[in-house]
């Protein structure tokens, strides 16, 4: 029996070492390679900040890209029906019809619009001696005129034509989550 | 000892000696095998001042080389080169959306005929340049001419189409012919372009991780994550050369896949 064992290892590593020889010679074939690669990073969250200067009872409405990546920015200012709202915009400000007023510009980074313009009507009243006639100054009492802006990013087609998709929704991922009673990120 | 136990081991001895015989013989042969393999090789080493045979690759880009790698039997060394894809002028950004050209081909820099093959690996990196797997390479639109370009559907686990479930990183593509030698002249023959545009979607722009905390007094915060924002996309490319003489064998020593090739030289997977 370990004689037949002897023989069959010897058999058995004379026809590795044969196999090992015709590894060798499939190796010997002409083959070559080439690489090259690329890439370039994207900033996909827009950021503008407000600026407002009152005077003359008007405000003067300057937006600023604060973010990393250009951006397209509207306006929309609210205020009680009693007082009334007048745009005057400057070079680049559109009135949408939707209520926003849209600058069509591209906003670069650190790069501003030019002022909105939006004069305050203070409302009528009747004085003592019956006549209705516009509240003349001062004007005591308190209200408020709210400026909301927004800004979505520049988005290209595919011939490179920038354009604004304001009702765009944000996809929130799978891996979102919620929890309660946790302490607040901020 | 009897005679029939005696018979019998003889025997054993005489198995054992003619096995150990063929072994060494089997290596003989073996050892003449290479040292023939060897006197080829130095042959043609030799005849190779007459007629050179080297092998050579080129991936060009939009009409111009952007890396190599060539064998001069002359110097005995591989020349070779990488550079870098989607170059854009200086201060420009990348502008997501918008499809920008990008033409890629093979161009044959040896001096043998060659098959080809491509393997492109799309992904997302963070600023140290690590991998963002979770975010999705399907996101980077690498469009595909599909002009003799055959794709290995079996090796590549980037998404192929709207309905395809995959969303890894990798397209593999063979050219379907052989790709001759420069012709007389130094004319330099290349395959057709595998890709000939990328774009990033816009849907980067919408894709956002929401987290919501509630603090002891009852306030939530919602706070929003732009996924992508900051991210970097890789798009590289790997070409692949190998002879065509005995090209199936080759091929399937080289890249490890069975393909046939027909009297033509038109290469298909099997």
């Amino acid at each position: 029996m370990k004689r037949t064992k002897r023989t069959v290892c010897t058999a058995a590593i004379a026809l590795a070492l044969v196999a090992g020889a015709s590894v060798g010679s499939a190796k010997a074939y002409f083959t070559t390679f080439a690489t090259a690669r690329g890439g370039h990073q994207i900033t996909v969250a827009p950021r503008s900040q407000i600026t407002e200067q009152f005077s003359d009872w008007t405000k003067h409405i300057r937006l600023g890209n604060t973010g990393t990546t250009e951006c397209y920015v509207r306006v929309k200012v609210f205020a009680g029906s009693a007082y009334g709202l007048e745009y005057n915009g400057s070079a680049g400000w559109r009135d949408g019809g939707d209520g926003y007023w849209y600058y069509d510009e591209i906003l670069p980074v650190g790069g501003a619009t030019e002022n909105l313009d939006v004069k305050i009507t203070l409302p009528t009243v009747t004085v003592p001696d019956g006549n209705p006639e516009t509240t003349p100054p001062p004007y005591t009492e308190d209200f408020n005129v709210v400026v909301i802006q927004e800004c979505t990013a520049v988005l290209y087609g595919e011939d490179g034509t920038p354009y604004a998709d304001w009702d765009s929704k944000l996809i929130a991922n799978e891996d979102s989550y919620e929890w309660e009673g946790g302490q607040a990120d901020e | 000892m009897s005679d029939g136990r005696k018979r019998k081991k003889m025997g054993l001895v005489s198995g054992t000696a003619v096995l150990f015989v063929s072994a060494i013989g089997l290596l003989s042969f073996s050892a003449i095998g290479s040292t023939r393999a060897a006197l080829t090789y130095y042959s043609e080493t030799y005849t190779a001042q007459i007629d050179v045979q080297s092998i050579g690759v080129s991936l060009v880009e939009n009409g111009e080389i952007v890396s190599y790698r060539d064998y001069t039997h002359a110097d005995n060394v591989w020349n070779q080169a990488s550079g870098q894809l989607l170059a854009l002028p200086e201060g420009e950004q990348w502008q997501v959306g918008r499809t920008y050209p990008e033409s890629l081909s093979v161009r044959n820099s040896g001096s043998i005929d060659e098959y080809v093959r491509v393997k492109l690996y799309k992904y997302w990196v963070d600023q140290e340049g690590r991998k963002l797997p979770h975010l999705s390479p399907a996101m980077i639109d690498v469009h595909l001419t599909n002009d003799h370009w055959i794709v290995d559907d079996r090796a590549t686990t980037a998404k192929m189409g709207e309905d395809d479930p995959r969303d890894g990183e990798l397209i593999v593509l063979y050219y379907d012919s052989p790709l001759a030698a420069a012709g007389e002249g130094g004319v330099f023959y290349e395959t057709e372009s595998f890709v000939d545009s990328v774009t990033i979607k816009n849907d980067v722009m919408t894709k956002v991780t929401e987290t919501c905390s509630t603090d002891a007094n009852g306030w939530t915060t919602v706070r929003i994550v732009y996924d992508y924002e900051g991210a970097s996309f890789v798009v590289e490319a790997e070409v692949d050369a190998v002879q065509t003489h005995n090209a199936q064998s080759a091929i399937k020593s080289a890249w490890g896949v069975d393909v046939e090739v027909d009297a033509n030289g038109m290469l298909r997977l099997r």
